[in-house]
């Protein structure tokens, strides 16, 4: 593979030059090389600066997959340390931005660590901490509560 | 950027895939957040897949070798082999289902705990290891057994045999003793407990309890008639044909507002 390099521009107009391997593991990216291969230069309309970067680091680090236990293990440890780094607001940016730029591997890593945060909580918790509203009425509210009782702990709902 | 975009009206796509890494209690906990939360959940079908000698040799409700279970938003499908979906749907008698009791080849009853994150043996059920004795007859004259279980909470086994000479057909029911571990013929269902056998699934509702309701080839292979099989005094009550029926299927059903009368073929 060639050491081509390729700038991608964020929405906010931050540019980045990365290494075409790189690059190509956004998805959106590889189609527009595949259609036009003199492209070298590739605004990006829907993601800020701040979240490409991210974006690429992950792309970066994962460009070569190998296959081996030992690296696998190795990208997983990476991969839990770097979405530690993040908190809410940031991984709904991440997710929408990798689902933009269609990059899997991340979205799947995303999507994963925010149902582990989603887990443990109660419906109340998840409204607070993802600050999500409440559209319900009280009534429809105790109707799918009462549909769903069996999932919440014994001591707060009683079986029916 | 679309930066309109909440938590509470993330696209469906990235809904579904952040409920597929949720596990069945969290992802029914989750969906009580929000409307757009419930809907989107309503459309996800999470699935586990099913590995392992266990689960390859057995059989569900006495017929087929469960293959995957997969939960939707109110329906339990077990996909079996050959090809078929037995399709649990909770609303019928089971509010909900946390364990699975499932007959398996080997003549024992094994148990699927669904509470937890992923489906597992229950090996602490009593039923877990006793195997049928020969008390419950010879395997050579033995058609259909299934599981079931009563309103009331018990687990019963269920086999239609056709006796010594084939002539007499025969519905058994057996309930475990659950001190000594063994299986005993019983001659009731229990109180106000029916049983329609026929295709897979075993229902229990109100009537005068023992009967048993069954159709074409459940009593023996290449019988064609339904009927009713009375466990208190071993006889069996034929239904009338109906229509053409050697070309359809028919099947007992039973209407929501329930009596006696109301209990009909199809």
């Amino acid at each position: 593979m060639s050491s081509n390099k390729i700038v991608l521009t964020s929405s906010d107009g931050e540019s980045f030059e990365v290494e075409e391997v790189v690059a190509r593991k956004l998805q959106i990216v590889g189609h527009m090389l595949e259609d036009d291969c003199v492209i070298n230069e590739i605004p990006l309309q829907n993601v800020t600066g701040d979240i490409l970067s991210m974006v690429i680091e992950y792309c970066k680090t994962h460009v070569d997959e190998e296959e081996s236990e030992e690296a696998q293990t190795k990208l997983k440890t990476w991969d839990e340390e770097f979405m530690k780094k993040f908190d809410i607001k940031t991984l709904l940016q991440i997710i929408l931005a990798a689902n933009y730029l269609n990059v899997k591997g991340l979205l799947d890593l995303v999507s994963q660590t925010i149902a582990d945060t989603i887990k443990d909580y109660t419906p109340e918790q998840i409204r607070e901490v993802f600050g999500v509203e409440n559209d319900y009425t009280e009534e429809e509210e105790a109707e799918v509560r009462k549909e769903n009782a069996w999932a919440f702990d014994e001591a707060d709902t009683p079986k029916p | 950027m679309l930066t309109n975009q909440g938590w509470s009206n993330l696209c469906p796509d990235l809904l579904r895939s952040i409920f597929k890494g949720l596990n069945h209690k969290s992802c029914h906990r989750a969906r009580t957040v929000c409307s757009n939360w419930y809907l989107v959940s309503t459309t996800c079908v999470s699935e586990f897949c099913i590995h392992g000698e266990f689960y390859s040799k057995s059989t569900i409700l006495c017929c087929s070798i469960v293959k995957m279970i997969r939960f939707t938003n109110s329906t339990i499908h077990i996909l079996t082999s050959p090809e078929s979906i037995v399709s649990l749907a909770p609303a019928i008698g089971f509010s909900w289902i946390i364990k699975l009791y499932v007959f398996t080849i080997d003549n024992s009853i094994k148990v699927l705990d669904f509470s937890g994150d992923i489906p597992r043996e229950d090996v602490e059920s009593p039923y877990y290891d006793p195997q049928f004795s020969s008390e419950m007859g010879l395997m050579e004259c033995i058609w259909k057994r299934k599981v079931m279980i009563t309103k009331s909470g018990n687990v019963m086994a269920i086999q239609t045999s056709g006796g010594n000479n084939k002539e007499k057909f025969l519905f058994q029911v057996f309930k475990m003793n659950l001190e000594s571990r063994k299986w005993k013929s019983v001659d009731s269902l229990g109180k106000n407990e029916m049983v329609i056998f026929g295709h897979g699934v075993t229902l229990r509702t109100y009537i005068n309890g023992g009967s048993i309701f069954f159709v074409e080839d459940d009593l023996w292979p290449g019988q064609r008639k339904c009927g009713v099989f009375d466990l208190a005094t071993s006889t069996i009550t034929w239904s009338k044909p109906v229509g053409h029926s050697l070309a359809e299927t028919r099947r007992w059903f039973v209407p929501s507002s329930f009596s006696d009368n109301h209990l009909q073929e199809h």
